[in-house]
């Protein structure tokens, strides 16, 4: 039970610690009476929207990356590294390009990706979706980068800090939009909880359990989309939060495989420290979270490479 | 299509990098003419001269760099960008540059090495092949363990340079992949990458005997153990001597040694030969297509690669992995 509320409890203090921290902290007193004026721009302007967002996207990532896990049963197939969130970030910037809904770009990228990286990984063995997923997200990645370099200056400045996943940016529009994404993938996932936790025993139980496989797996693969596209949306192409969350929060929580609500609380944990660690960084200059994450996620990967390879041995 | 004779591949090849040369001359920010090209302006053709130069030098050095890389390992995966060795090489360049403030350029290419040889071995610790199974055992874990190790590396550079003005306004570029426009010391490695192509091609025979199996390059009176060491050496060498120019470019060495090997069959000298004017032109094509998209602006040359590298990196892995054989991992 202890163990149970302290990813909770971590949380919690994470968050204390983002309004508070910065580049002027915040005593407990001051905190509370920033939190009850709402005209406080410091808490109200910029920190708590970044929180939120924070927060929000946290979640939904952590949340994707242990659907994904679970439908593939690789713990390496999550959205980040095979390429859904760099295609998200692709939709993302021709839809700034052009003028259409943000959200929506972002959800036909990522969806665009998980299609092409399925059809090519189709019956080539289990590291394949893993491997066409890095070749699919590489090229986005820099057709991203490309496209924003074309964009006219006022748009590429905020695509360009966007663009290295920072939430210097946030606003209280975008983080509603993660939350509304975020909620209702959380209800789907609370109404399906049980067949969701069946993932994890393989097709063949599922198939004999009655569970429409298909059904299943466009149901998984349109969350993780929806999932992915809004957090993407809300702090740009931010990598290895979706790919550490779900193991973290086992090895943290000791829940059972699944784990996708404490995954989702890591994942929330994660993002919520990186933001903080940029800020205090570079107090001044607009510090990406994005490269935090990279120092904290690459070496994960690393360890856990290490880890199979003693294991294969 | 019948196979070219390698006299006229190779005329062929040449004249693609004659191509390529004569346009990363010829277009840019400001449009030459051809008659200019021959007569005039002698500081603007100086300049893209320069950036020719650079750009064609770095480009074969990867091209080779990728074929001995894949050669040695028997993984056509292998290339110094996306095992991460050229990030590695970035990271080293950065830290060396913003930690010692007087450092030469000398210095910061020898660092750059050093960390190209640092990633490499984190490579193999991580992805490497037991010995018993030989390159076998290398086998698909390579491009992820690169990923991790580029990810860590880029980041760590990346913070590097955010945190300091100085360096954002000498690296901000370099580190997605831009040709120099102007000479900040590149003389050194550009000389470095020259000799290590020169050294390599004496290479090649002892290389493509270690493929036929140690035991054979044993018995022929090669030691393996050389032949590894010094592949692996010209291998760091030239990626970290052209990370040091160009910052850290990927997949350069996986298409280009993709194609050679494949106009080249199994002769390595052979596709060495092919390496070279193909990476050139390859790498001045993909700074003059960044020069020209966005004038007056430009996207850099790595950028240009990396979008059509992730895609040659999917054609790859569909020969590498041929659907419903039972693939390992």
């Amino acid at each position: 039970m202890r163990r149970a509320v302290f990813l909770p409890a971590l949380l919690l203090v994470l968050v204390w610690l983002a309004l508070a921290g910065g580049r002027n902290w915040l005593g407990p007193v001051a905190l509370v009476q920033g939190l009850l004026d709402r005209q406080d721009f410091l808490i109200y302007g910029l920190r708590l929207p970044r929180l939120l967002i924070a927060v929000g996207a946290g979640m939904a990532l952590g949340m994707a990356g242990a659907l994904m896990q679970g439908l593939t049963r690789n713990p390496l197939a999550t959205p980040d590294i095979i390429g859904l969130t760099q295609g998200a970030g692709l939709g993302f910037a021709i839809a700034l390009l052009m003028d259409l809904p943000l959200l929506a770009g972002a959800a036909c990228g990522s969806a665009l990706a998980v299609v092409c990286v399925a059809l090519l990984a189709q019956g080539r063995g289990a590291l394949a979706f893993v491997l066409f997923g890095i070749g699919i997200g590489a090229t986005a990645a820099a057709a991203t980068t490309v496209l924003l370099v074309l964009a006219p200056d006022a748009k590429a400045a905020r695509a360009m800090i966007w663009l290295s996943g920072s939430l210097a940016r946030a606003d209280l529009a975008t983080a509603g939009w993660v939350w509304l994404v975020l909620l209702a993938g959380g209800a789907l996932v609370a109404l399906r909880a049980h067949r969701l936790g069946l993932l994890w025993l393989g097709d063949d139980v599922m198939a004999s359990l009655g569970v429409d496989l298909s059904r299943m797996r466009i149901l998984v693969l349109g969350l993780v989309t929806a999932l992915t596209a809004a957090s993407t949306l809300a702090v740009g192409p931010i990598g290895f939060v979706a790919f550490v969350a779900a193991p973290l929060a086992r090895a943290i929580s000791g829940a059972e495989a699944p784990a996708i609500w404490p995954a989702a609380l890591t994942g929330a944990c994660l993002l919520v420290a990186a933001d903080l660690m940029a800020r205090l960084i570079a107090p001044v200059a607009v510090f990406p979270t994005g490269l935090v994450m990279g120092v904290i996620g690459a070496p994960y990967l690393i360890f856990f490479l290490w880890r199979d390879r003693q294991e294969a041995r | 299509m019948a196979p070219l004779r390698p006299l006229y591949m190779n005329l062929l090849l040449w004249s693609v990098f004659a191509l390529a040369l004569i346009c990363a001359l010829r277009f840019g920010t400001a449009q030459m003419s051809a008659e200019a090209l021959l007569h005039g302006d002698a500081g603007l053709l100086s300049g893209r001269g320069f950036r020719a130069l650079c750009a064609m030098t770095v480009g074969a050095a990867l091209a080779v760099s990728g074929l001995m890389l894949q050669s040695l390992t028997g993984n056509p995966l292998a290339d110094p960008g996306i095992t991460g060795i050229n990030a590695g090489a970035a990271l080293m360049a950065v830290a060396t540059a913003q930690f010692v403030p007087s450092a030469s350029a000398g210095m910061v290419m020898v660092s750059a090495i050093a960390g190209a040889g640092l990633a490499g071995l984190a490579l193999w610790l991580l992805a490497g092949g037991d010995a018993g199974l030989g390159s076998e055992g290398i086998a698909l874990r390579l491009p992820l363990a690169g990923l991790a190790i580029e990810a860590l590396c880029l980041s760590l550079a990346m913070m590097l340079i955010l945190t300091d003005a100085q360096s954002q306004a000498r690296y901000l570029h370099w580190i997605s992949g831009a040709i120099p426009p102007v000479s900040r010391g590149e003389a050194v490695p550009l000389v470095t990458i020259c000799g290590a192509l020169g050294a390599g091609i004496f290479l090649c025979n002892r290389l493509a005997l270690m493929t036929l199996g140690a035991d054979q390059s044993h018995s022929l009176g090669r030691n393996p153990r050389v032949t590894i060491s010094l592949t692996l050496a010209l291998v760091t060498v030239l990626s970290g001597a052209s990370v040091a120019i160009v910052g850290p470019i990927a997949f350069l060495g996986l298409l280009v040694p993709f194609v050679a090997r494949g106009l080249a069959g199994p002769a390595l000298r052979r596709a060495y030969g092919y390496c070279v004017p193909l990476g050139a032109a390859v790498l001045m094509a993909s700074d003059v297509a960044g020069r020209v998209i966005v004038r007056p602006g430009e996207i850099d040359a790595g950028l240009i690669l990396a979008m059509f590298g992730g895609l040659g990196l999917v054609m790859v892995l569909t020969r590498l992995l041929p659907r419903g054989a039972g693939v390992r991992s």
